[in-house]
């Protein structure tokens, strides 16, 4: 994976113009790093690989960083939206260049043949905690029409209106199932599984 | 949970299975640009789904969909209290039924109470009183995560003071984890009443009580 690059407010970078624009344009160091993060959230959901993740976030950062120092942004409020379109249409640009390298060469389809299979062991072990902490918060749901409703709504990408109809709920019961069980996962992640949960896992 | 809160969640949901315009996903991916706590969100929710599809890869998702024995998961108190609760209503019924002055058969009714409310604001439950002495079997969904076990209590609402007609101080939930409390309707006159569940939760933390209504019609 490529590491990750410390962006601060003191890089820059050179422009076509010959400037140099700095990372001051996004305001403090803090502003700058949730930006990044953001950023990087969207691009990995994107190309759902960590290292070219990375790689196109360094690179929206560069393209926006020349924008700014070319011509500002008439209303800086708008600079999230300015990053996010940036991040995807670099993702496009990326896509595009693979189609394109693929039917130039020729030989990239005898390459494709040997790809490496392997997901990213960092996020294996992620996929792995994720799926203890779904389990253990569906297990603790006493209802099987809740733990339905969670299955079809985010493993089957239902509609709320069908699973409701089906199941015979409101959707105000299915909104207080979907909301208690996402603040649940989110304290048995935040809590990453102590030894009593893996004992309770294991026993489970 | 605000409807505020609501409607990111809504969104969140939607943005993942992509179910959004282009308008309203280019809102939804500046703001996991601009705004932190919202892309907490975001990265939360994918996380659950990525669970769940996690699960489902390694075939344990079915096995969570077919009905189970909860027993293991309540509190010998708590289903000590189940079964004084349902003695205390079966007793009371025996008892009025003895006292009776006309011998009729048993008659059983069952009521089921939903945690979630009427927008109406009516009753939750309408029960039309009938001429012989019934069972009420109530039974109380109260949602995802059961208390260990509940208080109850049974105020008849109306024009003056509400009256407290019937208490139990500790009713846990049953196997299918919802509460059940069985009394005899001689003990309900006709009018309104407010069901008050309030929880006493396993480990320190706020729960809200849970108030249900019901209207014996005469």
């Amino acid at each position: 994976m490529v590491a990750r690059t410390a962006l601060t407010t003191e890089t820059g970078v050179n422009t076509e113009a010959g400037k140099t624009a700095t990372a001051q344009e996004f305001g403090s160091d803090a502003a700058l790093k949730e930006l990044r993060a953001g950023v990087l959230c969207l691009l990995t959901a994107f190309v759902r690989d960590p290292a070219l993740a990375e790689d196109l976030c360094n690179e929206t950062f560069c393209v926006v960083l020349e924008r700014l120092r070319r011509r500002p942004l008439e209303d800086p409020g708008k600079l999230a939206a300015f990053l996010a379109q940036t991040a995807r249409n670099l993702v496009m640009a990326d896509r595009r260049m693979t189609i394109r390298r693929r039917t130039e060469t020729g030989e990239q389809a005898t390459i494709d043949h040997f790809p490496d299979e392997r997901p990213d062991p960092s996020d294996v072990l992620q996929s792995q905690w994720n799926g203890r902490a779904v389990r253990k918060a569906l297990l603790e749901l006493p209802n099987l029409r809740d733990r339905q409703l969670l299955v079809r709504f985010y493993l089957h990408d239902e509609d709320k209106a069908s699973i409701c109809r089906d199941l015979q709920l409101s959707g105000e019961h299915f909104n207080r199932v979907v909301y208690r069980a996402r603040e649940r996962f989110r304290v048995l992640l935040d809590r990453r599984f102590d030894r009593p949960d893996l004992l309770c896992l294991a026993l489970a | 949970m605000t409807d505020s809160k609501q409607g990111i969640h809504e969104m969140i949901d939607r943005y993942l299975a992509n179910r959004l315009s282009d308008t309203e996903r280019d809102v939804v991916e500046t703001r996991i640009v601009g705004d932190p706590a919202f892309r907490d969100e975001v990265e939360l929710t994918r996380a659950l789904r990525d669970g769940l599809r996690e699960l489902h890869k390694q075939g344990e998702v079915a096995p969570l969909l077919t009905p189970r024995t909860w027993m293991w998961r309540r509190s010998p108190l708590a289903i000590a209290a189940s079964v004084a609760a349902l003695a205390l209503g079966i007793g009371a019924f025996v008892y009025i039924e003895r006292t009776a002055t006309e011998p009729d058969g048993l008659v059983v009714a069952s009521l089921q109470f939903e945690h979630t409310r009427s927008a109406e604001g009516g009753p939750d439950v309408v029960w039309q009183r009938t001429g012989s002495s019934t069972l009420l079997e109530m039974r109380f969904d109260v949602g995802l995560e059961p208390a260990r076990s509940y208080s109850v209590l049974i105020e008849r609402v109306g024009s003056g003071a509400d009256a407290t007609v019937f208490t139990a101080a500790a009713v846990g939930t049953g196997l299918d984890g919802q509460l059940a409390l069985s009394i005899n309707s001689g003990l309900l006159e006709p009018g309104d009443y407010r069901i008050r569940l309030v929880p006493k939760p396993a480990r320190p933390m706020q729960m809200d009580a849970i108030v249900y209504t019901l209207r014996i019609a005469g």
